[in-house]
């Protein structure tokens, strides 16, 4: 299915691809660097019906049928002959054995050269089951996932996505041809000399402020476990009070919870810089807006140190999570930082002497999903992005979901265990709840 | 309080420090609103009009007319 303005036939048939992206091929090398999603689903969702709509979600995205390609030292995207999305089938033996099967998503590369970069895994019994969607980061972002979802259960309902039209065009243009004129040609360089000025004095305040206090490990290999927590309705809507109370984003509030869980558990000094990671969407701040139904990756990320005392004030550590936020949007760091991002990598790779963070927390926001489609009902929603053993130590994907917040929460093992893992969560939720 | 697109406009552009945004501008896109400025205009709108917005219906607004459409949706005040 294409639409009426279907551009095919004038499209280059490959592009390279270009910063966030290129880094995250890079990264793939090292560990796959895939995106794993989870629908639980109650009710029948005939498998049949299931590979149908694939194969038109998959007609739908040019996306859905690339494959990545060495260039020279780069990458392109090739957007022609790639098979279907493979669709694999098991019986669900246990109600939560889809945590473990979708861990197993993250051990598991896609074959990059060949194509498509998707893959599902359906866990059925005879009341429902879990369908695992895998994708691989370069061509999916927060907001395009949530809207693949949506579009993969109108889908399965027999409903045609009118409000999505089709992407003949997606993956043509990369992020960076698109920046605003400020963060173009000369205002790029002058930007990029003033980010790299910060970044030094960053690093240099780190470095001296982390004299004597525990260094995270930094292990050869390590396997990214999962960890689906849920904080109730009634501490959910506390906290969004006492964001507008204290007129602190909850992004920012959620990252001082997780920062103060995880100075209390690994980082025992009583005053400690900690190295936090948030992500920003470039989808709006381009030239031409992309709209989040257009796959993609076009996320970028905020890097900077908050200084977490043992006991402290929580609403200081958000205001200063916060107000280190403004300042990299106010800079223009979203460009810079995906633009700069392969070079990082690069230099993360060959080092391996630094972690990229203690945390990182990439707030969704609310997520609405049809409650029912067609024969089953969406029961729950999760979502987990790759980790490796040079990337933060503890790292989380929040939205907020039928009136509760969804904390799906990756570690390595090779930095804690599981006993470890939940102490920190339910650390962070008691800080929380203290907090407002 | 009455709930006018006019006042609404006021309210985001004194927050934003913009000048006269319409209507039809994009808070985000356009104006170049940070998360902290959305919470801000929020918090400002509830006060103003007494009224209270939920955080899942903040998911469809994207224009400033959409926040005045949102506001109106949830206030008791005569249009």
């Amino acid at each position: 299915m294409t639409s009426s303005t279907d551009t095919t036939a004038t499209l280059a048939p490959s592009r390279a691809l270009a910063g966030l992206e290129h880094a995250m091929r890079i990264t793939d090398d090292v560990a796959p660097f895939n995106v794993v999603m989870v629908l639980r689903l109650d009710g029948e969702l005939p498998v049949a019906t299931l590979r149908q709509a694939l194969d038109v979600l998959q007609q739908r995205h040019r996306l859905l049928r690339t494959r990545i390609l060495a260039e020279g030292k780069s990458y392109a995207f090739h957007f022609e002959g790639t098979p279907a999305i493979p669709l694999e089938v098991r019986d669900r033996v246990q109600a939560d054995g889809w945590v473990a099967m979708a861990e197993d998503q993250f051990q598991q590369r896609f074959p990059l050269t060949e194509g498509p970069l998707m893959r599902c895994l359906y866990l059925a019994d005879a009341q429902g089951g879990d369908l695992i969607v895998t994708l691989h980061h370069t061509i999916v972002d927060a907001a395009s996932a949530r809207h693949l979802l949506s579009e993969l259960l109108d889908l399965c309902s027999g409903v045609t996505p009118e409000h999505v039209p089709a992407q003949a065009s997606e993956g043509a243009v990369p992020a960076p041809a698109l920046y605003p004129k400020a963060f173009s040609g000369a205002g790029y360089a002058r930007a990029l000399a003033s980010f790299m000025r910060r970044q030094m004095a960053d690093e240099f305040s780190f470095r001296w402020k982390s004299r004597g206090i525990r260094k995270a490990p930094i292990a050869a290999t390590g396997r990214c476990c999962l960890l689906p927590v849920r904080f109730p309705a009634e501490l959910t809507d506390k906290l969004i009070q006492a964001s507008r109370t204290h007129r602190v984003t909850l992004n920012s509030i959620l990252g001082a919870g997780m920062l103060s869980a995880v100075q209390r558990r690994l980082y025992p000094s009583p005053l400690v810089p900690l190295r936090h990671v948030i992500f920003a969407d470039l989808r709006d701040r381009l030239r031409t807006p992309m709209a989040p139904t257009t796959l993609g990756c076009l996320l970028t990320m905020f890097r900077f140190t908050v200084m977490v005392p043992k006991a402290g004030d929580f609403w200081r550590i958000a205001s200063d999570i916060q107000d280190a936020t403004a300042v990299a949007a106010r800079t223009g760091e979203r460009y810079l930082a995906y633009s700069m991002s392969p070079g990082m990598m690069k230099m993360m790779f060959a080092a391996k002497a630094f972690r990229m963070g203690a945390t990182a927390l990439s707030y969704s926001g609310p997520i609405e999903l049809p409650e029912t489609s067609g024969t089953f009902r969406v029961t729950g929603l999760h979502a987990f992005a790759a980790n490796m053993t040079l990337g933060p130590e503890y790292t989380a994907l929040v939205r907020l979901f039928r009136g509760e917040l969804w904390w799906d929460i990756m570690y390595m093992d090779s930095d804690m265990n599981e006993t470890t893992a939940r102490e920190i969560a339910r650390d962070m939720q008691l800080i929380l709840e203290a907090a407002c | 309080m009455l709930i006018e697109l006019d006042d609404v406009c006021r309210t985001v552009g004194l927050v934003l420090g913009r000048h006269d945004p319409k209507p039809d501008d994009r808070i985000q896109a356009d104006l170049g609103g940070e998360s902290i400025d959305v919470l801000n205009i929020i918090v400002t709108l509830q006060q103003k009009y007494g009224i209270s917005l939920d955080e899942a219906d903040l998911v469809n607004v994207s224009t400033v007319r959409d926040l005045y459409h949102l506001a109106l949706k949830r206030s008791d005040a005569p249009t």
